[in-house]
């Protein structure tokens, strides 16, 4: 699926006017894609670190990781992709603007989450600590959301309405672009559940094992 | 199919896009297979606590 989304961004897509990067506005469809699955790895961290929270089942605390894990990886994508569509539409590599300030304050704050569990041991409080973490972290996600359609930002909204007077580049989304959209977000999507599977598979492994070790050392 | 000069930003992109998915996915391979050697050594352990135990 991740190999026909590419194909359809490369011979299908529409290419862009020169005002949104000529060719480089193909990089639109994956950035985005890319961009909604890291927000909504913080809406999925945060959804099971509430569930963590109320039920204290470990299950919960794994996929709030795992997804929070994919979400740095979705994120360093979505900057430095970012950063290449830029280069060409605003000629410069990278501008302290809000939406694109906030958008690496949010991948800092994912990166510092799985460091502070990293800094924790025992499993329950590690949980617990990063599900208060998670919870308010969250909050980035409706600001990011919402700052390039309230804030004079040089990065266009692509949807919805927008009194942004400086955005640069197009921000609308021409009738033929959708389907292309639609198929490389739901490759992503496929992309980030076998990935939050397999991180979740992992985590369990680990867990077994650590507190096999533990039972070891006790003896 | 003909591009236009902003192509090999295009190219950078999509780079960046399959790198990062690969490197997730190989970073994924080996920590399972670093797991499944620690699980080997443990039950290794185990076993000779074991039979320590059953010889005293």
């Amino acid at each position: 699926m991740f190999v026909v989304a590419l194909f359809m961004v490369f011979f299908i897509a529409p290419r862009g006017d020169l005002r949104s990067g000529g060719d480089a506005q193909r990089i639109f469809y994956f950035h985005l894609s890319a961009a909604w699955l890291g927000f909504g790895a913080w809406i999925v961290t945060a959804v099971c670190s509430i569930r963590y929270l109320k039920t204290r089942d470990l299950k919960f605390d794994r996929i709030a990781v795992s997804s929070a894990e994919i979400g740095v990886v979705f994120l360093a994508m979505v900057l430095l992709t970012g950063m290449l569509w830029g280069r060409p539409t605003w000629n410069t590599w990278w501008t302290w603007d809000f939406k694109l300030t906030l958008s690496v304050l949010q991948f800092l704050l994912y990166v510092a989450y799985l460091m502070l569990r990293s800094g924790i041991d025992e499993p329950d409080r590690r949980a617990r600590f990063s599900a208060v973490y998670g919870i308010v972290g969250v909050l980035t996600v409706p600001l990011n959301f919402l700052v390039s359609r309230v804030l004079n930002s040089i990065h266009p909204a692509v949807f919805g309405p927008s009194v942004n007077g400086s955005a640069q580049g197009q921000s609308g989304v021409a009738p033929e672009m959708i389907p292309i959209l639609i198929f490389s977000l739901l490759a992503f999507s496929l992309v980030y559940v076998y990935f939050v599977r397999s991180r979740v598979a992992l985590q369990e492994r680990m867990d077994t094992l650590t507190a096999r070790r533990a039972e070891l050392m006790s003896q | 199919m003909d591009f236009d000069q902003n192509a090999p930003y295009l190219y950078a992109a999509y780079a960046v896009f399959l790198i990062g998915v690969a490197v997730y996915l190989v970073s994924l391979v080996l920590r399972q297979r670093n797991i499944r050697r620690d699980e080997q050594m443990i039950q290794e352990i185990e076993a000779e606590a074991l039979a320590e135990k059953s010889d005293v």
